[in-house]
């Protein structure tokens, strides 16, 4: 199966634009007002949230500064998932399982903020792949330095 | 930043647990009824909860990854067609593919 390996990078690509285009509707709807809005998202901390989820999520899609900027999400998404998931979680079961789709005694319902957390960790530590304006630019910047040389 | 790249399998790994357990909880909470949640449903819903179940566990342990991985990823999407996509709430009249996984 080894084969299907050649393909990890492309398809990396393609995951990593699926993921940050559907990261920054999260934040289009908390700071834009897109998708219907989002009920109590009119403080300062959501608002920032927002931002990060919007900006970040459009720079890990086409994979600009994606490294960092998928750092800052990973921890906007671990402090989402404790501060707002886990902290308002009614019952001892409820602060473990974050199963999405279990009623409000059993889950904390944070399981896209534990899936997001931990996509931006491996995105932190994958890079950029192929596909994405950091190669882009990577490409044009030694093409530069050996054409001086 | 290269460096971060020794260490790109070992975060993955971590993932794979994670995400695999997750998946694995909604294949729980429809066959085992643990997780409590929603559980029972037609015969379609608890041969997703099986893939969930065992596929999710096979993939948090790293176990015939490649085809759990591959019958799960498959399950998802016909999971977002048929369910997401055709935005079904409670009540909503059968979509097209619903009819033709009908089982009643």
């Amino acid at each position: 199966m080894n084969s299907l390996n050649r393909f990890a990078d492309p398809f990396y690509c393609v995951t990593r634009l699926i993921v940050g285009l559907m990261f920054a509707s999260h934040g289009a709807q908390l700071v834009l007002g897109m998708f219907g809005g989002m009920p109590g998202s009119d403080n300062m901390m959501m608002q920032v949230g927002g931002w990060i989820q919007l900006v970040g999520g459009l720079l890990i899609a086409f994979g600009l500064l994606t490294r960092l900027a998928a750092f800052i999400c990973s921890g906007e998404m671990a402090v989402a998932y404790f501060m707002i998931h886990v902290a308002n979680a009614p019952t001892p079961m409820a602060k473990f399982f974050p199963i999405s789709s279990a009623g409000p005694q059993v889950s904390n319902k944070g399981e896209l903020a534990v899936f997001y957390c931990w996509f931006f960790l491996f995105v932190v530590f994958y890079g950029a792949g192929r596909w994405s304006i950091d190669a882009w630019i990577r490409k044009g910047k030694t093409a530069a330095a050996t054409a001086t040389t | 930043m290269i460096w971060l790249n020794r260490y790109t399998d070992a975060v993955y790994c971590v993932i794979r647990v994670v995400v695999g357990l997750m998946f694995a909880c909604h294949g729980g909470q429809k066959i085992l009824g643990f997780p409590p949640g929603e559980r029972g449903g037609p015969t379609i819903a608890s041969l997703a909860g099986w893939i969930e179940l065992a596929g999710g566990l096979l993939i948090a342990f790293g176990l015939l990854t490649r085809i759990a991985a591959f019958i799960s990823s498959g399950e998802m999407a016909t999971a977002y067609f048929m369910m997401s996509f055709s935005g079904k709430v409670i009540g909503h009249p059968p979509t097209a593919m619903e009819r033709f996984f009908s089982d009643s």
